[in-house]
């Protein structure tokens, strides 16, 4: 063991390993899942970590959206710390990675202005970073355009991408190339920074971020190849060049029409038979997403019980936790659309344990 | 300057509709009267010649603004006002159409300079895409629209490029990088015409933007580069041709232009004043305020338009009349920037003593006793004379505070030699008087008498106040009056009497001095209220009344004690002055005791940092001794400033 790894994460190490203390049991949510209604699974959830940001229960009682928005605070918030705790370092990853959020909402407020939405109907809709440096984004609503929302955007890392992306907005009326130049710029940024760490911190970086990456590049190479209909280069050049296992070839074949779902199970074996080989309905495809999110979330896990003073652990914790956020917001919906447990358990990506009994 | 402001008169002049025009035509251009509004006085008849005058601001107020665009546009200033009188423009209607030409000559041209520089600038881009092709002398047609191929020429972002290639494996292409620049590479992608829709979206999701090159430019690159370059130089001409026309019009236009602002401004700003006059059956009142010393001039100018206009001049004596009044001060000369520091606090209200000569003679002098320095004063009065010289533009601004900081720095250059400081030695010029940092007690006892001096004067002159505006009740009885002037000069002198063995005057004066101003400023609301005939006499009580009037009569000494003491400041600040710089000295002597380069420059830093800094806390200590414990005692202030109506010197001046 460095010891130099050790005094720089000795800090961090301690205080997520309380945080990790904090996070639901599988036993937890399927007791969340049991509630009859979103107000009940609301006062469950305010006995665990999310109480205190629960305490406008007038408020968050409204709306699924409201729930959800709230309890994306602790993600903030456990970020803020891991940021402010973690080595000097690792900080210009951390930051990245947090940056994500900051993108998500920026794809949600352009998609708002689009439609026309006002900004207290897209405000919940986004991931609740205000109290943190990010964009313009309630000016940019009151633009009122795409357009003139973008000139706010002057001089921030998005403008470029923006720019060039601008023109094919106004030919095809839609926001896709935007939004894809903002995501693969994204990534291809944060894959960058991990070069900038020591190697024990790359090689676990390189695994969780690019199981993240491998995830998004099948996801989003079958929904090009059986939604959007796109060419072999065209999915090529909307994927990403990189990841943990997945590669181009990989890429290639799916839009060879290789089946995604057997593809996603030859490369990753560890995934059980429990997906679906209908690739080409879209939703049906989340149920395979999920099972890869549920591999992901199963290696965080293995990442917590070793002892290694890496940037292993703050990735895995905020990994977890926003898989864990990912988990209720799909339970605060499901309750208040009164779904029955057994339609959005194949979803969750924490598995129900009297499910799998049965 | 003058120690009051000046002598205002106020009028009501009845004007008959006839000549309503005319005089305030004359109003406008002899620019003396302030007027009032009084719109809200009209008879029923009146109120169609009322909303009359309201449409007519507005037209005006439009042509004006269209007579400013049409100026910007032709890249012409409004000019100075015209020397002669301006005569209002009886109908917007006379000079409209005018305007409208003017306006649709300089749109055609401004819209066909626009649109040539639209073409050049799309032709320049051209340009750019097609010069790293130059060199190819086959015909662009060749490349482009081939049966059987298909070629994009545009531009991609140089990092997707790589990627580009890496998904076209499986399809037959040739991807020409020509010109790199920034993040983006210009590039010729050629492929089978057979494969132009995968080869077109393949190439537009690695945000590859093609340049739309019109059919009509044939040839080789390097020709249809010429064609450009000619079709460019065309549209110059053009361009040329377009900025002579406007030339041409601004030539002939502008003149006229100036003229019809100044009097279109003009006319709405009559056509405002008349909607501000009251109405009369026949005819409009105006009434506002004017230099008394105006008063028969105007009265002989209106008379000779005609003598059925009546002016009629208000009685001024009383405080009740003029405390209306406008207040009209000198701000040019010298005095400028001290008239300023006295309107940062308060315009001077009418019959009360304008502070600003005061000020002119207590500021430098307090401000050089606590920043004497020969050296320090010297740098001081020449920023003095450079800002009044304006000989630096960036300062221009401030050239009125010129005076300030000339008066002070000759002020500390005397402070100066009188305690023998320069640049912060102190052993090469005698000290005239003493050395501060040897004389602690005497100048802090010297700088606390002075105090007592100013804080007499400011009682006098508030005195001088009241007896100007025949306060008498508080002439004799206020706290900052007679009664107040006593109290303090009994109590100074029982403390001296205590202090100075052998005073002259027996202690027990002071005592009978000092009790007979308590019962007079205790007295003084009872009187007021008596005099004035306010009952109760008592407000709230007789009980009420002594506990008011006992912690007023405390608050009064603890003033008089603190503002005594804050005059103690002007000797400590004198002390830390010498000190201040005698601390580089000794940094200076530790740093190179044998006085080499190094001992020299933190002696020059030194006095750098003490003029800058020290300076500016002097001067901030300055004006808070005469704000505070100085203006306190006898300036109110309150008045409104001297606005008359008269035709704007400029742009923002105007709306007023």
């Amino acid at each position: 063991m460095n010891l130099s790894s050790v005094s720089a994460y000795a800090n961090v190490h301690t205080r997520i390993r309380g945080m990790i203390g904090n996070l639901l049991s599988e036993e937890t949510i399927a007791r969340l899942s049991a509630s009859p209604d979103l107000s009940t699974l609301i006062t469950k959830l305010d006995e665990s970590s999310y109480g205190p940001y629960l305490t406008d229960s007038q408020e968050v009682n409204k709306s699924s959206r409201r729930a959800a928005y709230e309890i994306r605070k602790k993600l903030t918030h456990d970020y803020s710390i891991i940021i402010k705790h973690g080595p000097s370092f690792a900080r210009p990853l951390l930051i990245q990675l947090f940056k994500l959020y900051e993108v998500d909402n920026l794809k949600a407020v352009l998609r708002g202005i689009e439609v026309g939405e006002n900004w207290e109907k897209i405000r919940y809709t986004l991931f609740p970073i205000e109290n943190y440096p990010t964009l313009p984004f309630e000016q940019m609503v009151q633009q009122g355009t795409v357009d003139s929302a973008i000139t706010l955007l002057h001089n921030t890392e998005y403008e470029a991408d923006l720019k060039l992306s601008l023109s094919r907005y106004h030919e095809e009326k839609s926001l896709f190339p935007v939004e894809v130049a903002i995501d693969l710029n994204y990534w291809h940024t944060l894959w960058d920074q991990i070069d900038s760490l020591p190697h024990e911190d790359e090689k676990i970086a390189r695994k969780l971020i690019g199981l993240m990456v491998d995830k998004n590049n099948l996801t989003w190479a079958a929904r090009y190849r059986y939604y959007y209909h796109f060419s072999e280069s065209e999915i090529i050049n909307y994927t990403l060049p990189f990841g943990y296992k997945v590669c181009d070839d990989d890429i290639r074949a799916i839009a060879m029409d290789r089946n995604p779902y057997q593809l996603l199970a030859d490369i990753y074996p560890a995934i059980s038979q429990e997906g679906t080989l209908d690739a080409k309905s879209t939703s049906k495809w989340q149920i395979n997403e999920t099972l890869f999110m549920r591999l992901i979330y199963s290696t965080c896990r293995k990442v917590f019980s070793d002892g290694a003073f890496t940037i292993g652990l703050p990735l895995a914790y905020l990994l977890v936790l926003e898989m864990e956020i990912q988990d209720l917001t799909l339970l605060f919906e499901a309750k208040s659309l009164e779904m029955p447990v057994e339609q959005f358990a194949p979803y969750l990506i924490h598995k129900l344990p009297h499910l799998m009994k049965a | 300057m003058k120690w009051y402001p000046e002598r205002m008169s106020e009028v009501e002049i009845e004007i008959p509709n006839h000549y309503a025009r005319r005089v305030t035509e004359l109003l406008a251009n002899e620019g003396f009267l302030q007027m009032e509004d009084i719109s809200y006085l009209h008879s029923e008849e009146s109120e169609t010649s009322g909303s009359n005058w309201q449409l007519k601001t507005n037209q005006f107020a439009n042509l004006e603004k269209q007579i400013l665009d049409a100026m910007r546009s032709l890249g012409v200033d409004v000019g100075q006002i015209p020397d002669s009188h301006l005569k209002m423009i009886s109908e917007p209607d006379e000079i409209k159409p005018f305007i409208d030409k003017v306006e649709q000559e300089i749109q055609e041209k401004s819209n066909d300079l626009l649109s040539a520089q639209h073409e050049i600038d799309l032709r320049n881009g051209y340009i750019q895409l097609l010069s790293p092709l130059s060199v190819l002398d086959i015909p662009l047609d060749r490349i482009r629209n081939r049966r059987y191929i298909y070629s994009v020429l545009g531009t991609m972002p140089i990092n997707k490029i790589d990627r580009f290639k890496t998904s076209m494996t499986n399809i037959p292409f040739v991807l020409l990088e020509l010109k790199k620049e920034g993040d983006q590479a210009t590039v010729l992608l050629i492929g089978s015409r057979q494969n132009k829709e995968y080869l077109h979206r393949a190439a537009l999701s690695a945000y590859l933007v093609g340049v739309d090159l019109p059919d009509s430019y044939r040839g080789t690159p390097a020709e249809i580069i010429a064609t450009l370059d000619k079709e460019i130089e065309a549209l110059q001409s053009q361009t040329e041709s377009n900025s002579r026309e406007i030339e041409k019009i601004r030539d002939s236009r502008s003149r006229r232009l100036q003229e019809l602002y100044w009097r279109v401004r003009y006319s709405r700003m009559m056509s405002e004043s008349l909607m501000r006059y009251g109405k009369l059956k026949h005819g409009y009142l105006v009434a506002g305020w004017l230099p008394s010393d105006k008063l028969e001039k105007l009265s002989g100018d209106l008379q000779a338009i005609s003598s059925a206009i009546i002016i009629d001049v208000k009685e001024s004596g009383k405080d009740s009349e003029t405390k209306n009044a406008p207040i009209l001060i000198e701000k040019k000369g010298f005095g400028q920037g001290f008239q300023k520091l006295v309107t940062t606090y308060g315009m001077p209200s009418y019959n009360e003593l304008n502070p600003t000569m005061l000020l002119m003679l207590t500021f430098p002098l307090i401000f050089g006793a606590m920043f004497g320095d020969v050296g320090h004063g010297l740098v001081l009065t020449i920023a003095g004379l450079v800002l009044m010289l304006k000989k630096v533009k960036k300062l221009e601004r401030l050239a009125s505070m010129g005076s300030v900081v000339l008066l002070c720095g000759l002020s500390a250059i005397v402070f100066g030699f009188l305690f023998g400081s320069i640049f912060g030695i102190e052993d090469v010029l005698p000290a005239v008087w003493m050395h501060p940092m040897h004389n602690i007690m005497n100048l802090l006892l010297i700088t606390a008498g002075f105090g007592a001096i100013l804080l007499s004067m400011a009682n006098i002159i508030a005195l001088v106040n009241d007896f100007h505006q025949r306060h008498w009740i508080h002439f004799f009885f206020n706290s900052k009056g007679l009664s107040g002037l006593l109290l303090y000069w009994g109590l100074l002198g029982l403390v001296i009497g205590l202090l100075v063995k052998g005073f002259p005057v027996n202690k027990s004066v002071f005592i009978v001095i000092v009790i007979a101003s308590i019962v007079m400023i205790f007295l003084s609301g009872f009187l007021e209220r008596y005099f004035e005939k306010k009952k109760p006499y008592f407000e709230g009580g007789f009980l009420l009344y002594f506990i008011q009037s006992f912690f007023e009569l405390f608050e009064t000494l603890i003033g008089y004690l603190s503002n005594s003491l804050s005059y103690v400041r002007i000797g400590a600040f004198a002390v830390a002055h010498a000190g201040l710089t005698s601390v580089f000295f000794i940094l200076a002597n530790i740093v190179d005791p044998g006085k080499g380069i190094g001992y020299w420059l933190i002696v020059a830093f030194g006095n750098i940092f003490v003029i800058g800094f020290e300076g500016m806390i002097v001067s901030i200590q300055t004006l808070r001794l005469e704000y505070y414990e100085f203006f306190s005692k006898f300036f109110t202030g309150g008045g409104r400033r001297y606005k008359p109506f008269r035709l704007a010197k400029s742009n923002s001046e105007g709306a007023k």
